[in-house]
């Protein structure tokens, strides 16, 4: 059985739609429809319990359930809606009762009401949840879902979408996802007027689990569990300002992050606080250096892009198709100017390495060698592999024993740390959540598991990857940062966690004395010093360290302690109780500033 | 076929037809010792892919070392074996993030 009752006739099937009988498709609505998108209602059963006169605390002679009474009490429910009474078709001789009471009402209300119902319901009454039946075919997943191209055709539902803003206007370029039970998935982008179909197979709207839509830019996404969907009306979709949640304190100048403020920038620091002279690169999808916010981001090669030679082409690393890497930049770089994001190194000389789309090991190998040869003190690698690679692994003590650090996210799978965050001598990064830092409709809200959240409202994201290996922590869920073409967007995973670290290690290779005009043997230990010093900063946040390292650095407190310590320490040692002390006292300013000390 | 860099991409052409289910593989080799010239290497996996019928040479990279190989799956065994224990053989696989 599924769990996905149907809220409306129209809604459990549809027949073959006109573009499937090869008619002309009806014209995207004018207007657009007024109704925003919601949950389905769920529908339950109301029924006598049999034997419930017997029952101790069943008063009286009246029967424990009467369905006339129960039928004009749900009526009165503003939520309830009654779908049907179904009435014995003869009466039973072992009936005991009224033929009244073997009567089954159907009603649908919200999720909530409905728990409210069962918890109150007499002990006499059934009150459960009506359910979808399925095949009993106990077949493997991968034969059961396989379906004959006809099957396809008669059983699909175009399902029609218009996404818009608060104001009423169209949102184009925003993906819309449709989960079904069986595992399925329909995917549809918005054209310029907002509007998109996506045809979901299975014949049943009800077996729609999940909705999630995702805007380009400047929107909060959505997610819809077991959304009310229309197969004969646009189903409307309205999506939030990033602004109007006004938690997220954007837009600001500079704008600064919940990630970046919980790590110890601000606007007083900032300034102090710039990473130059140090050498950042960025292996990732390209960064669009058209940016407001990375108008300062100047070198570059794509290996997607290979001359006849083999070499990679030094400008085609600024279109960025897929976001991904312009997105890490700017928590890494912003340049924080004329209300633009303020990341951790608006100074430092960034490169960026293009491999996505289609990056495999032998790219990976060649931007790891770029930043050998070019003296990169720290690398970001927002990314990972199912595969290992003992030529990668070698590369990466090659990159190490040359000085340049890198910083690699843990893996957004939930199980075991991915390669090549897994190789020793990486840093690897795991994503942490915060509360309240994301509207409650958003798949951000998904990513904090029951039972994990922390008394400050930290939480390990679901989807990071854990063990032994993960080193820190850093924020990785709804982080808001720069997307190609100049708007922003509310991302989660450890890639959005890595940038947050390599940043801090940027600092440190910027601003901390040990460091100071990059000078000293370009080695191992200058890698791992660098590596210590960010762990040094780190506050335990009360997780496993396997889930979270040994906490969340808040690097720039601790150089502005080892700055305002200078006299005493003229060599760093994140383990100085001081030092240690100026951190957390850092750090819990930082929670204050949330509400969260 | 020896070209460089292009073809190890993968799936970076959008216009790349499916590959079937036994379709060649991707592998980087690699010499255990770094000072091996790549000329060197060359020379050792193309004699390995002797050993395995339709396999070829996608690219070679002087920096990395790194020589990118396409090899049919029946013939994996056959070419890691030829190559011996002085290189690395490993997949080529996509990278995601």
């Amino acid at each position: 059985m599924a769990d996905q009752p149907e809220t409306s006739p129209d809604a459990r099937t549809k027949p073959a739609t006109a573009k499937q009988n090869g008619q002309q498709e009806p014209a995207a609505p004018a207007a657009a429809p007024e109704k925003d998108i919601a949950p389905r209602k769920l529908q339950y059963m109301f029924a006598a319990r049999r034997g419930a006169n017997l029952l101790p605390m069943a008063a009286g002679i009246e029967p424990a359930f009467d369905a006339q009474q129960v039928l004009e009490a749900l009526q009165r429910m503003p939520e309830v809606t009654i779908v049907r009474r179904i009435r014995p078709s003869s009466f039973s001789v072992l009936s005991a009762g009224p033929s009244a009471s073997q009567d089954i009402i159907v009603a649908t209300t919200t999720p909530e009401h409905g728990q409210f119902l069962e918890r109150i319901a007499h002990p006499g009454m059934i009150v459960e949840r009506d359910l979808l039946l399925k095949h009993l075919s106990d077949l493997p997943t991968a034969t059961a879902q396989r379906v004959t191209p006809a099957r396809v055709v008669a059983a699909s539902i175009d399902v029609k979408f218009h996404v818009q803003d608060g104001a009423g206007q169209p949102v184009p370029e925003a993906q819309i996802c449709v989960y079904t039970g069986n595992g399925g998935e329909a995917q549809a982008a918005t054209d310029a007027s907002g509007n998109a179909t996506a045809t979901v197979y299975g014949g049943y709207l009800n077996d729609v689990v999940a909705l999630y839509v995702k805007p380009h830019a400047d929107l909060w996404e959505r997610f819809v569990s077991r959304p009310a969907l229309s197969a004969d009306q646009p189903n409307v979709i309205v999506l939030k300002r990033l602004g109007e949640f006004a938690a997220v304190q954007f837009p600001a100048n500079p704008f600064l992050g919940w990630g970046q403020r919980l790590m110890g920038l601000s606007g007083e620091n900032g300034g102090a606080l710039t990473g130059r002279g140090a050498k950042i690169a960025i292996i990732d999808s390209g960064c669009d250096n058209s940016h407001a916010a990375l108008t300062h981001v100047k070198l570059g090669r794509d290996y997607t892009n290979l001359s006849a030679s083999g070499e990679p082409n030094e400008q085609s690393w600024t279109l960025d198709a897929l976001g991904h890497g312009t997105h890490c930049a700017g928590v890494i770089t912003g340049n924080g100017q004329n209300g633009q994001i303020r990341g951790f190194c608006p100074e430092a000389e960034i490169h960026v390495l293009k491999l996505f789309p289609g990056g495999a090991f032998n790219n990976l190998a060649a931007a790891i060698h770029y930043c050998i040869d070019n003296q990169i003190d720290v690398a970001n690698c927002s990314l990972g592999s199912d595969a290992t690679s003992e030529i990668i692994q070698q590369l990466i003590q090659t990159a190490r024993e040359a000085g340049v650090a890198l910083v690699v996210a843990a893996g957004n799978s939930s199980g075991p740390v991915q390669f090549p965050a897994a190789v020793p001598g990486v840093l690897c990064v795991s994503a942490v959540g915060q509360q309240g830092e994301y509207p409650a409709d958003t798949y951000h809200a998904q990513t904090a598991e029951p039972g994990t959240i922390l008394v400050n409202g930290l939480f390990p994201a679901k989807f990071s990857c854990r063990g032994s290996e993960v080193k820190v922590c850093a924020p990785g869920v709804a982080i808001i940062s720069t997307m190609p073409g100049g708007g922003y967007a509310s991302w989660d995973g450890t890639s959005m966690a890595a940038p947050a670290i390599t940043g801090s290690a940027g600092l440190v290779v910027a601003h901390h004395p040990d460091f100071a005009n990059r000078q000293g043997p370009r080695n191992a230990a200058r890698v791992d010093r660098i590596f210590q010093i960010v762990m040094g900063a780190a506050v335990p946040l009360g997780l496993d360290p396997t889930l979270g390292g040994v906490g969340l650095p808040a690097v720039p407190h601790a150089l502005l302690a080892q700055a305002s310590n200078a006299v005493s320490t003229d060599v760093f040692d994140p383990n100085e109780a001081g030092l240690q002390a100026a951190v957390r006292q850092g750090l819990s300013a930082g929670l204050a500033a949330f509400g969260l000390a | 076929m020896l070209e460089c860099g292009a073809e190890a991409q993968i799936g970076a052409a959008s216009s790349e037809p499916e590959k079937a289910l036994d379709a060649p593989k991707q592998f980087m080799v690699a010499p255990r010792n770094a000072a091996v010239p790549i000329e060197t290497t060359l020379d050792a996996v193309k004699r390995a892919l002797q050993q395995a019928p339709g396999s070829r040479v996608l690219s070679s990279d002087q920096k990395t070392g790194i020589v990118v190989v396409e090899v049919p799956e029946a013939g994996v065994d056959q070419v890691r074996n030829a190559l011996g224990s002085g290189f690395m053989f490993d997949p080529n696989a996509e990278l995601r993030f």
